[in-house]
């Protein structure tokens, strides 16, 4: 392959030598930020246990991205979160979430890195390691310049994401009535009519924007797709009708491939009837 | 959606149900934050599908020409370049791009297969291939994957970018046509070869006594003064010598891997012969035979000649249409992994509705029955099929068979499975080939002049017990005084030598090749001794062995003689 | 015109529908005695309404850019 921009850099993906030094430091720093929010989790459970979970756990990064670390927070919250409690209520509430959702990220965008790193030797990853470690990497210093402002972008770019969910869901959950520090009571909050009526009203929110976003996505079929479109409508509303007909075709034509069989044979005997006998 | 969002979107709602229900709300933020953000990625990735797929633009060179049509080589190497263009707006998605070339093209370490951000204003990929069978190859476009940098979701589209090239045949610069050496007083005519029979060529070929009706300006006085008698001149014929190909172009030598087929094999050695024939001066024209009849290429010479001749042979190593046979589940399933790689939109859930079905239960079963339903739905779109004829392909075996190698024939796949499996059906019984061959000679001869070479390429060896019905033909060509020569390639590429049979391990598949080869030596060995007995020669072999054969047979002609011995 | 007006019959549907949705919802949500039965019918009927409007819609779209296609091709 040899992708190069007339303009630009090159954009290919693979890893330009400054980037490819740090692929050992990446997958260090995955698999160290894995295992410390595994190893906040749940204090009082026993270190072997703990130390087995953590592996399996390490070792489904490569298949599952981030989704296990998710079930292991999620599992620690549900069973270690008294409820209506205030603690992660807030912005420090909001800092840990940030962060947890921060380090789900990381896990998945270094997905890739995980799955090249498992298909090569051990010794050569021990070795990518060990060369960020001991302060070996070479910089060509434009290109470095080039891929350090790049990378701050992607970070600057995907912080900003992480905040603007975190904030939304926030509020999201503000307006949901479930709102302990105004209603402590669950017979206060089955109560307060104007929460129900808000909830109601922010599915179906939530209903008629998802329906909305799919029609604006709908609109950029091509000639062909639309075409398809029609065709399997038609199909789907006819298709016991049309299925019977060609059915019906079917099996007209083999009846009467069978008849034809039947005559073809029917004549061949006529003819071996009329043959003398063998003598001996 | 890939496996991994719903996999992570699982977690999050159950969560975010399980905290309202406990009112704990560290859980329900987390996972309401991961469902947003799951939303956000999917808004921002549609957004990128829409916009930055828009803007991309691609211009495909090959060997530096980017015209819809042309002409390639089989066998020689072909350099693609890939010219991109984007908005430096995007928002830098990973885009897959994949050229996507016909199976006729062998593109060396998958180098046309490019990962890139869809944010960049120019860029270019260049990769090399080899174009393997003469035919056709046609460069339908480009496939391309869009992932998120998560690799929450994943699109797949196609955009067409059309280039269709006719490939010449390969061909093999044999030896020097025009040998510098001059052994001859006279240099006749390009393309006029000294016949050693009397004729009214420049070069002595005897003296004889003077019969009556002699012409008086063929007497030699000074001879005829010494000798005290008249003596006459004879002097040598002069004409050309033409070549007469017959290529044949059945099932039997069309199928297996461009490249690989019985039919490149032909064209190879026919191209090779042509050019050293039409090198030397000498006239080339073709017979080219298969199941759709015959069809004659008239003798010419010349470089236009020659092209002419790779013209129609080109077009004759086209495959057509296939005979329609049973249906498997590979060729289904090759159908459908051509549609996915061609046709991904039209594949999509959400464009290509299957009706409901209850039947049949077994979940295999079904999940085939609904692939069969969207398979029918592309082929229906793409052939302009009515909705009764669409479902008719699903529950009509022999109609989506056709179809469904039609398709694949289109999209530049060689023939596959089905279509090798067909015995006894007309011309693999060989009557019906050695009939159009024999129809093919009878008719050249009709044609022919003094002194031509017919050369056969025919798969003659599966047709060895049908051989009697062409000996009529070839002892008519040989009692005109034509040369015969026969080629009949093998379909491993060896000569059956003592040496091939032996087998070179006691694996299954060198055994079975050994078992082929004994197979083939037997019916080689029967074909040489019934085709030799009356004068004609035979090659098995589709290489430069056969080419050498043909052209001694050529120089044979040339000088008159009837084999290398010298007798005349 | 006809795509334009089965359109906006598809969205006018949509909007019916999410009326009746919001309607079941407030059943099921109602405080002291919540009616899931009248509530999981009304929401039924919604669900259907939601179907045929989103149809409408989908098939005036995509008939209207195979139109659109047809006329390009003839222009050109």
């Amino acid at each position: 392959m040899n992708l190069q921009d007339s303009s630009f850099s090159p954009t290919v993906l693979e890893p330009t030598h400054e980037t490819s030094q740090f692929s050992g430091l990446l997958i260090v720093s995955v698999i160290a930020s894995a295992v410390g929010i595994l190893f906040l989790l749940a204090p009082e459970m026993g270190w072997p246990l703990r130390i087995f979970v953590t592996t399996i756990i390490l070792l489904t990064l490569k298949y599952w991205g981030s989704v296990m670390v998710l079930v292991a927070v999620q599992a620690d919250l549900f069973f270690r979160e008294p409820p209506r409690s205030a603690a992660l209520q807030g912005v420090t509430g909001m800092l840990i979430v940030f962060l947890i959702v921060a380090l789900l990220m990381f896990i998945n965008r270094n997905r890739v890195l995980l799955k090249q790193a498992a298909r090569r030797p051990l010794t050569s990853v021990v070795g990518l390691i060990v060369t960020a470690f001991r302060s070996e990497i070479t910089f060509d210093s434009g290109k470095a310049m080039h891929e350090i402002s790049r990378m701050l972008g992607a970070t600057i770019r995907a912080m900003a994401l992480l905040v603007g969910c975190v904030f939304v869901s926030r509020v999201l959950l503000g307006m949901l009535p479930n709102r302990r520090t105004i209603n402590n009571d669950l017979r206060g909050w089955m109560l307060d009519e104007s929460s129900v009526l808000q909830c109601s009203l922010l599915l179906t929110g939530m209903i008629a924007a998802w329906i909305v976003c799919h029609e604006i996505s709908w609109r950029q079929l091509t000639r062909n797709q639309a075409r398809l479109y029609l065709r399997s409508v038609f199909l789907t509303i006819h298709h016991a009708d049309l299925r019977m007909v060609v059915r019906g075709r079917l099996k007209l034509r083999q009846r009467l491939d069978r008849e034809k069989k039947q005559r073809e044979a029917a004549a061949f005997a006529c003819r071996t009837e009329n043959l003398p006998e063998f003598r001996r | 959606m890939t496996g991994l969002a719903r996999w992570l979107a699982l977690p999050a709602i159950a969560g975010l149900y399980l905290g309202i229900l406990r009112e704990q709300a560290g859980l329900m933020l987390l996972s309401l934050s991961v469902l947003v953000w799951l939303l956000v990625e999917w808004l921002l990735f549609t957004w990128r599908v829409w916009y930055e797929l828009r803007q991309l633009k691609f211009e495909r060179s090959v060997n530096g020409r980017t015209e819809p049509s042309g002409i390639l080589w089989a066998g020689r190497s072909v350099a693609v370049e890939v010219r991109l263009t984007s908005s430096f707006l995007g928002m830098g998605s990973i885009v897959q791009i994949r050229d996507v070339v016909p199976e006729n093209m062998e593109v060396m370490d998958q180098m046309n297969d490019v990962t890139t951000r869809s944010r960049f204003h120019s860029a270019v990929f260049r990769y090399r291939a080899t174009v393997l069978g003469a035919g056709q190859l046609h460069l339908p476009g480009f496939h391309i994957v869009m992932l998120d940098r998560q690799g929450f979701f994943r699109a797949e589209r196609f955009i067409p970018q059309t280039q269709t090239f006719r490939v010449l045949p390969a061909f093999q610069q044999v030896g020097d046509p025009q040998p510098l050496v001059k052994r001859i007083n006279s240099q006749p005519q390009h393309g006029i070869h000294r016949l050693q029979r009397s004729g009214m060529g420049s070069e002595l070929l005897e003296l004889r006594e003077y019969v009556a009706g002699d012409p008086p300006k063929s007497i030699a006085w000074k001879v005829s003064a010494r000798r005290d008698k008249l003596m006459t001149r004879q002097y040598e014929s002069e004409v050309p010598v033409r070549l007469q190909l017959f290529i044949d172009g059945s099932i039997g030598t069309r199928t297996g891997g461009f490249g690989l087929r019985l039919l490149d094999q032909m064209n190879f050695v026919a191209a090779s012969v042509a050019k050293a024939a039409i090198s030397a001066g000498d006239p080339v024209g073709a017979m080219l035979f298969d199941e759709r009849g015959l069809r004659r290429i008239p003798a010419a010479t010349g470089d236009r000649g020659f092209h002419r001749l790779l013209d129609a042979l080109s077009d004759f190593s086209v495959n057509p249409a296939p005979i329609p046979d049973r249906l498997t589940n590979r060729l289904i399933e090759t159908a459908m992994g051509v549609a996915a790689d061609q046709f991904p939109e039209l594949l999509e859930g959400s464009v290509n509705h299957v009706p409901f079905l209850l039947f049949p239960i077994s979940p295999w079963a079904h999940s085939r029955l609904r692939e069969r339903y969207r398979l029918a739905a592309v082929i229906a779109q793409l052939y302009r099929l009515s909705p009764v004829k669409q479902l008719q392909l699903v529950y009509d075996d022999p109609l989506m068979a056709t179809f469904a190698q039609h398709f694949l024939s289109q999209s530049g796949l060689s023939w596959m499975e089905p279509v090798v499996s067909i015995r006894n059906r007309g011309f693999h019984d060989g009557l019906a080939r050695m009939e159009i061959l024999s129809s093919a000679l009878a008719r050249a001869v009709s044609q022919a002049r003094d002194n031509e070479v017919f050369v056969v390429f025919a798969d003659l060896l599966e047709c060895v017990p049908s051989l009697s019905h062409l000996m009529p033909a070839v002892k008519l060509v040989l009692a005109r005084h034509h040369r015969v020569a026969f080629v009949c390639p093998s379909p491993t590429f060896l000569r059956p030598t003592a040496e091939s049979t032996v087998s070179r391990s006691v694996a299954a598949e060198d055994l079975l090749l050994a078992a082929e080869q004994i197979r083939m030596r037997e019916l080689a060995a029967r074909l040489q001794f019934e085709l030799r007995r009356i004068g004609a020669t035979v090659s098995i072999s589709g290489e430069s062995g056969a080419i050498h054969l043909v052209l001694s047979q050529m120089s044979l002609a040339r000088t008159g003689r009837m084999a290398a011995g010298g007798v005349r | 015109m006809m795509f334009l007006i089965r359109e906006i019959a598809g969205w006018v549907l949509v909007a019916a529908a999410l009326v009746v949705m919001r309607m079941g919802l407030n059943f099921a949500l109602t405080s002291g005695s919540p009616k899931i039965v009248e509530a999981s019918v009304v929401i039924f009927a919604s669900l259907g309404l939601l179907r045929a409007g989103i149809l409408l819609i989908r098939i005036s779209t995509a008939a209207r850019i195979c139109k659109l296609d047809r006329q390009q091709d003839k222009s050109q």
